[in-house]
């Protein structure tokens, strides 16, 4: 199935090639290019919130434990892989530790990554230097507005270079409460046997609302108003904020979705949205096979119930037994895998509102509620990385 | 457990509710539920605070009214085509009774069956019941699925 052509011509301006949800190069490709090039979310600094509090997750395809140290409270992102003979050495999602013990043969480091106990040390001779093996640490690690970051390579733009013009909207999920917004409430894990990518082209996509939702718009009888505000409004945006991210300012609260007390959806290239009340975060796990974690935002310093008002409301439009979300599994993923096996024309049109682009003085591009504005953002980002990637090797 | 209700009379009340979720009678299967009847299918299976916690599915009557609107309605794409299940109800135990009102736990697995592939659901029931009157009424239903801090895929049907 590889063809000889560069990958990144499996992306044009206003369409995109079926292979790139489905083949294995092209997925090793954004796995190397992609993936490992980026700032990529692990977490948010209310998951860890005291020294000694860590959470495992994983960066792309590499479990990584991010933990505050108990001595320093300084957060870092080390590779869950004991230097002895490779186990992880801690297993669990998150809670408090000082230590991290590989139940291999004992191993054990501090939580800021140090290697305090090697069990009969003298075996491995002189020239161990128990200073040297260590939890290794990933090279960058950065926080904005208590969204933690991480990068698997050196180099490259800083993370507030990399967020840009995505930091303003940053900044205001970040002061949607007196006391902030934590991740208190769990999480809502869900996978698929489909592509990565369509999650993202997914999750601003105000033109699919309207026919794969139209159960829930129903129910709440405002099927007529979202048309007619997809029609006509003016206020309502998709906007290109450069470095693969986007943002629509759709004002979904207006219309019972999730507690959206941020009238706008983000996109953080290349897996990171925040979506309403939520963050969401998707992980590829192979061609086709992506895990979807969605984390309920809480709002800290408010009373009680209207934290747990903002649960039931999410609960009703997300998770896997939500009058939504199994509506996208179901067309927006399983309907498009099977749609993409048929090969008489293999592309697929990002092209909609590209006629109607307005760019500012800064570079943002603009388009209608309903237009491909962070379909096409996106695959700008890819292409660039994708193309610069097979240059540099 | 000495009390007024039998072990039989719950397992023919949890029977019938299987029947009416395997057999889409969804409506009838609401009529079971009190006013204030609380639907609960939680993430963590100890310590699950349904007012911090987000939950699998965590409806009140009204909502659960939604759900079977939904799931009628011929427009959910998630049940189009609908799973078709079956399920055993089995290790019926009355863990408290009180006034008419008891508390049954159970154990359940559901086959469901949807575009070419069958999945098996397992876990514990556990019915409030108020058994007082000739009709019986569910005060809250909580669903622990054994699996239910894996990755789901679409659980759209009913537990």
């Amino acid at each position: 199935m590889a063809a000889v052509e560069p990958l990144e011509q499996l992306v044009l301006d206003d369409r995109v090639h079926g292979r790139i949800y489905t083949d294995q190069d092209v997925f090793d490709a954004e796995m190397e290019r992609i993936y490992k090039q980026c700032w990529l979310y692990v977490g948010h600094e209310s998951e860890v919130p005291e020294p000694g509090a860590y959470k495992t997750t994983w960066l792309a395809d590499q479990p990584v434990i991010v933990s505050r140290g108990s001595d320093d409270g300084k957060i870092r992102v080390l590779f869950n892989r004991c230097r002895h003979r490779a186990a992880i050495v801690c297993q669990y999602e998150k809670g408090y530790a000082n230590f991290f013990r590989c139940a291999y043969h004992g191993w054990t480091y501090s939580n800021d990554g140090r290697l305090t106990g090697c069990p009969f040390q003298d075996g491995y001779g002189k020239d161990f230097k128990k200073e040297e093996m260590g939890l290794v640490q990933v090279p960058q690690v950065g926080i904005y507005q208590g969204f933690i970051f991480a990068k698997l390579t050196e180099g490259g733009p800083t993370l507030e270079e990399w967020l840009g013009h995505a930091k303003p909207f940053i900044d205001r999920v970040a002061t949607l409460a007196p006391g902030g917004i934590e991740l208190s409430a769990g999480v809502q894990r869900g996978a698929y046997d489909g592509n990565w990518k369509l999650q993202i082209e997914n999750s601003i996509d105000p033109y699919h609302f309207g026919f794969v939702h139209e159960s829930f718009l129903e129910l709440k009888g405002k099927k007529r108003e979202w048309i007619k505000e997809m029609k006509e409004s003016t206020t309502r945006q998709t906007m290109d904020l450069g470095n693969g991210h986007s943002v629509s300012t759709t004002d979904h609260e207006k219309l019972g979705i999730g507690s959206y007390t941020q009238p706008f959806s983000l996109i953080v290239f290349p897996n990171l949205v925040i979506i309403g009340s939520q963050v969401r975060v998707v992980r590829p796990l192979a061609p086709k096979r992506t895990e979807v974690s969605i984390y309920p935002m809480m709002l800290k310093g408010v009373p009680d119930e209207v934290n747990e008002q903002r649960l039931r409301t999410h609960e009703a439009f997300y998770g896997p037994a939500g009058f939504g979300l199994p509506d996208d599994l179901e067309v927006a993923f399983h309907r498009v895998h099977l749609g993409l096996q048929a090969q008489g024309d293999p592309w697929l049109i990002i092209s909609r509102g590209v006629d109607r682009e307005r760019v500012d003085e800064k570079g943002i591009r603009y388009g209608g509620a309903t237009d491909e504005v962070p379909q096409r953002a996106f695959y700008r980002q890819w292409r660039r990385m994708i193309a610069a990637g097979a240059s540099t090797g | 457990m000495s009390g007024s209700v039998t072990r039989q009379q719950v397992e023919e009340f949890l029977y019938r509710e299987a029947r009416l979720l395997d057999d889409g009678r969804f409506q009838e299967w609401l009529e079971l539920f009190d006013d204030e009847a609380v639907y609960w299918v939680p993430y963590k299976h100890q310590d699950a605070d349904p007012h911090r916690d987000v939950s699998i599915i965590y409806d009140d009557r009204a909502r659960m009214g939604e759900r079977v609107q939904r799931l009628l309605s011929g427009n959910a794409h998630s049940q189009d085509p609908p799973s078709v299940t079956r399920r055993i109800v089995g290790n019926v135990e009355i863990e408290s009774e009180e006034d008419g009102r008891i508390t049954v736990s159970s154990n359940f697995i559901i086959a469901e069956f949807r575009h070419d592939q069958q999945n098996v659901y397992a876990g514990r029931y556990e019915h409030e019941i108020d058994a007082r009157g000739a009709q019986w009424r569910i005060r809250r239903k909580k669903v622990e699925l054994v699996n239910s801090t894996q990755p789901q895929g679409n659980l759209s049907f009913m537990l």
